[in-house]
Formats: C-alpha cells, structure tokens, sequence
C-alpha cells in the first residue's frame, strides 16, 4: 500500500491541475499574457517531493492536457504546444530529482531553462516552422523569446515556491508522512525565505519608484516583475539551501536528544523501581531478622520461666490439696496466700505466653485469630507502658468473633499499632480499641488522643523506614509491616490524624478468606 | 494400690518429678523417669502403663524422641507432651501425625490434665 502511496498522490495532484487549470492566474506583461497554470504549479511540487517518476506521473495525468483545455481554437498549434508542455514535465521532473549534497543549488533550474530554451527554439523555428507557417500561425523570433522568457520564469517562480515550501521538508515531509520531528525548524525556514523575499521585493519597487525616469514605468512594469520574482527566489533558494544542512544537522540532534532523554527517562524509572524494591526488601529482611532473633530468644527465655513457674504452681496446687486434707488452722489466711500466688502465676505465664507470639516463625494463613483475646494479649505486654496516664477503654462486640489468618501476625499489627498510640501520649491520654461485625467485615479501631499525624505526613506512614521519631526510638517499619500484614489478609487499613487532637486507625478483615 | 491407672511422667528436672507425683498420686499410680533412657526402661518392665506424659526438653533424647522410640515398642498407649516451650512446629506435626494426643503447657493446669487423662484413660 504505502508503495503507490507516491502515484496516488501524483495522479490525484495531476488530475486537479487539470480541474483546476480554467481558472488559471493570468497576468500581463507588455503584450503577451502570462499565465500561471495550476498544472504547473502541482507537477513542480510533486517532482520536488517524490521525484523524476512523480513529475511524469503527474505530468501525464494533468499538465500535458492543458493546452487542449486553454486554446481549443489552436488546432495544429495543439501540437507543438503539447510537446512544449511535455518537455517542459521532463525538465521539471529532471528539476526534481535531488541535487548531489556537492552541486550547486541553482545549478539544474539554470541547465533545466538552458536545456528547455534550446530544444524549445530548435522545436520551434526549425521543426514546426512550416506546419504553422501552412497553418497560418506565423510565429516570430520575438514571439517565441517572449514566450521561452515567460516559460523559463513561471519555471523558476514555481520551481523556487516549490523549493521554498519543500526544502523546508512541511510539504515533503507531510506527502511523505513524517511530520512531528520537522514543525518547528520548518515555520522558521518559511518565515526566514519569505521575509527575504518580500524585503528584496519591496526595496526594488521602492528603488523603481524613486530612480526610474519618467515614461519608463509603463513600459517596463512588467519586466521589473520579473526580476523581482527572480532575485526574491534566487535569494530566498540560496538561503534555505544553505540552512538545509544545519537543518539536517539539528534535526539529528533533535532525534539524538529525544532518544537520550527517553533513555534517561527510562534508566531513571528503572533505577527509582529497584531503589523502591530493594528498601522493601530490606525493610522485610531486617524485620525477618529482628523477629527471629526477638522468637528465638523469647522462645528460650518463655521455657526457661515456664520451668520454674511449674514448680511454684506445682507447689501452690500441693499445698491446696494439703490444706484440704489437713484443715488450715487460718484457712483465711492460707487461702489468700494460696491465691495470690496463683493469681501471680497467672499473670506471669501470660506474660510469657505473650512473648511467644513473637516465636511463631510460622507462615500458617489458616489459624483461628481470636481478636479480643489477640488484643487482649497486646494490652497485657503493654501494661507497663500503660499503666501511668493512659487509659484503655475496651469497646469490644458482644460476640466473640475469628478471622482466619496468622495469629502471631495479627497480633503483630496490633501491637505495632498500640504501641504508636501509647507512644503519641506524651502524658495523659486514652485509647480505645473498638471492634464490631460488619456483613462479612471484623471492623477493629484503634482511637487514640495523642499528638496526631501532620498532614504531610499521613501519605508516607506507611513507607518502610519512614519515621518521625528521632534516631533509635523508631525504625519506621511498624506501621509498614502492619500495612503489608493486613494487605496479607486481604483486609484494609486507614489512617486519620488530627494533629494534635489524635489518630483513629481503622482495619477491616474479612471473617471468610 | 494395684487398681489405679499407671501412667508414666518423664521430666529432667528433680522437682518437676516430685510435685507431679505429691499431686497426682491420689488419682493414679505415678511412675517417674529423669530422662527417656530410663522411661523406655520403664515401659518395658511395667507393661500395664496406659499413659507417657513427656517433658520435651531433655538432655541425649528430648519428649519427641523419647515418644518415637517408645511408641515403636508399645503402639497401644497414649502419649503426651507437657513443655514450657509454645507450640512448636514439631510438636503440632506430631499432635497431627498421632504420635501425641495430648499437649499440656507449662505451668501446667491441675484440672486441666486430670480432665485429659480420664478422657484418654
């Protein structure tokens, strides 16, 4: 398709010539009319954009018609006329092919008129001599110089405009369908030949008006205009030749600069999602790390406080049984010692129970979480950092409820989140934990009335390692492992914050995955 | 005397052996054993054990071990844990598998396993 996308266009550009050419530009010079046929003015554009084949393509399809269509009177006189008109498509299709970078721009119009001028008056006065003369059609020396003149400059006029607007590349470039690189150098171009030409043009009128002597300006109007259009185009033709170069020039460096910025843009994108991967990945791998070695040693630490408490609760339970078979003498009393003591072994066994959380190294996704008694663990391990100023108001549903997942995860989360409510009281303060059902939804809440997020901030809370707390209070993975955990269990989690009134943390787990 | 259940608790540790008998002996017939040689050695001359309880952490052989090894030679009786440690993976393969039935934590809870054993008894 895109082969014959050439012809298609010189047939189409060739056919509305000849459409076009009853309504061709006529002007006077001294006696003779001037006319500037459209199917000239299309064949020369054409052969400037594709060439020798294009020029004879639409030579063939339109130009060469045109006398046919212009003098129908003529008859004989068609013929030579038409031959006039197909040497001058070959001369314009010669004209077309582009000149070798070495060649001086001026050089194939100039051999084009040289050319045309002779074959033209050897056509003319030798061959064609006695069919007019039989004919009646005298034609003589001065008509025919008068008609090669009018040819060479409607030549040279159409073949610079052609020039003007091809060597720019906007017409050559649109038939030729690449246009986006060529915009901006192309209007500069056009503006730089145009405003040569009308400068050029409007100095001589000026010179004309001023200098010429009186009675000469009717006279030699019409040559004087032929001169302008000449030098205005010969001028305005050495100009755009000459920026041709540096346009090609800059216009690689344009394309060079666009793939070295996509390059960049590219390499920077590349560079940005490693960056990103790799804190993730170190965020996750210095996590996996602390909770190891944290389980590892919880683990040890939890057996050996087990082992003792067993002796102590192994006592307290021997003792009972003792006083049940003896009778205490102070039953009151013994039973209070008694009692605190496995009210203390309690506590201490939850304690450690809650330590252990931190050992299940496991990836189980299948466990029964119990919320309340996770949360409840959670308060348990705080207690210490709670127990001055902070109060915790637990507002959880009537119903025990489960979600499936990772209970030392979950609990995790928790944790995490409380402890950044316990650390943003900085002396008096309350924290709720609120859970309820929703549809299918476990809705837990965290309120808190600390200092609150600053708005800036709310959006990189969850970033690994970002941090508001000063070096070695806080390594900025909680609330991003909260996220990632929750994200896990296919749930949500959102931050409000108002500064300094305090911060709601909102999660929703679905009950069934 | 000869009447009541014999069950069998092995733990390396002295006082863990002496308050599990002083508050289990009136319910069953406690035999002890300080390590799992020793249990094994237990098992084999006192056939009518019905139920190991194993402490898991042991020096040579820990509760695992010790239960593999004894359940090879008596497939019929039941085999329990009891440990300081949280619920490891091991212990949950092994609850799983069938090679324990039961696992107790430390401290343990008095009701708890009287409860346990007469179900398994």
């Amino acid at each position: 398709m895109m082969k014959n996308r050439w012809f298609r266009i010189s047939v189409f550009f060739g056919i509305l010539s000849l459409v076009l050419s009853i309504l061709s530009i006529e002007f006077q010079i001294e006696n003779t009319t001037i006319t500037l046929t459209w199917s000239v003015i299309f064949p020369v554009i054409i052969s400037l954009a594709y060439g020798f084949r294009g020029a004879i393509v639409s030579g063939i399809f339109g130009g060469i018609w045109i006398p046919i269509i212009l003098w129908p009177e003529n008859e004989w006189g068609l013929i030579p006329n038409i031959i006039a008109y197909g040497l001058f498509y070959l001369l314009i299709a010669y004209n077309g092919e582009k000149p070798s970078s070495k060649s001086t721009p001026l050089r194939k119009p100039v051999y084009s008129i040289l050319i045309f001028s002779a074959l033209y008056v050897f056509l003319y006065l030798v061959v064609f001599h006695w069919i007019l003369n039989h004919t009646g059609e005298y034609i003589s020396y001065q008509t025919v110089s008068v008609i090669l003149i009018k040819n060479a400059v409607i030549f040279l006029i159409v073949t610079i405009f052609g020039e003007s607007l091809l060597q720019t590349n906007s017409l050559r470039k649109l038939l030729q369908l690449h246009t986006h690189l060529y915009r901006k150098n192309n209007c500069k171009l056009i503006i730089y030949s145009l405003s040569t030409s009308i400068l050029i043009w409007s100095t001589f009128v000026l010179l004309y008006n001023l200098f010429s002597p009186i009675g000469m300006k009717e006279d030699y109007t019409g040559l004087l205009f032929i001169i302008l259009f000449f030098s205005s185009g010969i001028i305005s033709r050495w100009l755009i030749f000459a920026s041709e170069t540096q346009i090609k020039a800059e216009l690689g460096l344009l394309e060079f600069k666009d793939q070295l910025e996509n390059l960049v843009q590219v390499r920077t994108r590349e560079l940005e999602e490693t960056v990103k991967s790799l804190k993730v990945t170190k965020a996750s791998l210095f996590q996996a790390d602390k909770m190891a070695s944290l389980g590892t040693l919880t683990a040890g630490m939890a057996h050996e406080i087990n082992n003792p408490l067993n002796f102590i609760k192994g006592a307290s339970d021997g003792l009972s049984t003792y006083f049940e078979m003896h009778e205490s003498i102070e039953k009151d009393k013994t039973d209070l010692l008694i009692n605190s003591m496995n009210i203390g072994i309690d506590r201490i066994s939850n304690i450690v129970q809650g330590l252990n959380q931190f050992s299940r190294n496991n990836q189980n996704m299948d466990e029964d979480c119990d919320i309340h008694s996770i949360l409840e663990n959670c308060f348990i391990i705080l207690n210490n950092k709670t127990k001055h100023g902070i109060d915790i108001i637990k507002e959880y549903s009537d119903k025990k409820f489960f979600i499936k997942g990772n209970v030392g995860k979950i609990h995790q989360v928790f944790l995490n989140l409380l402890t950044n409510s316990i650390q943003a009281i900085h002396d008096k303060g309350a924290i709720i934990a609120r859970t309820k059902i929703e549809g299918n939804n476990a809705i837990i809440e965290i309120v808190d009335t600390g200092c609150g997020i600053e708005k800036k901030n709310l959006e990189q809370i969850t970033d690994p390692f970002f941090t508001t707390k000063p070096p070695g209070e806080g390594t900025g993975l909680g609330l991003s492992i909260a996220y990632s955990i929750i994200t896990e269990h296919k749930g949500t989690i959102e931050f409000e914050s108002k500064f300094g009134v305090g911060t709601t943390v909102l999660m929703k787990l679905p009950m069934n995955i | 005397m000869g009447n009541r259940t014999k069950i069998l608790y092995v733990d390396d540790e002295l006082i863990n052996l002496q308050l599990f008998d002083l508050n289990f002996n009136k319910s069953y017939n406690v035999l002890m054993a300080d390590n799992g040689f020793t249990g094994l050695e237990m098992l084999e001359s006192n056939t009518n054990i019905s139920v190991v309880i194993s402490d898991m952490k042991m020096p040579n052989m820990n509760g695992l071990e010790f239960i593999k090894r004894a359940k090879e030679k008596h497939p019929q009786k039941r085999y329990c844990i009891m440990t300081g440690f949280d619920m490891t993976d091991e212990i949950r393969e092994a609850l799983v598998n069938g090679l324990i039935v039961k696992y107790f934590r430390k401290p343990y809870n008095k009701n708890e396993i009287l409860v346990a054993l007469d179900e398994l008894i």
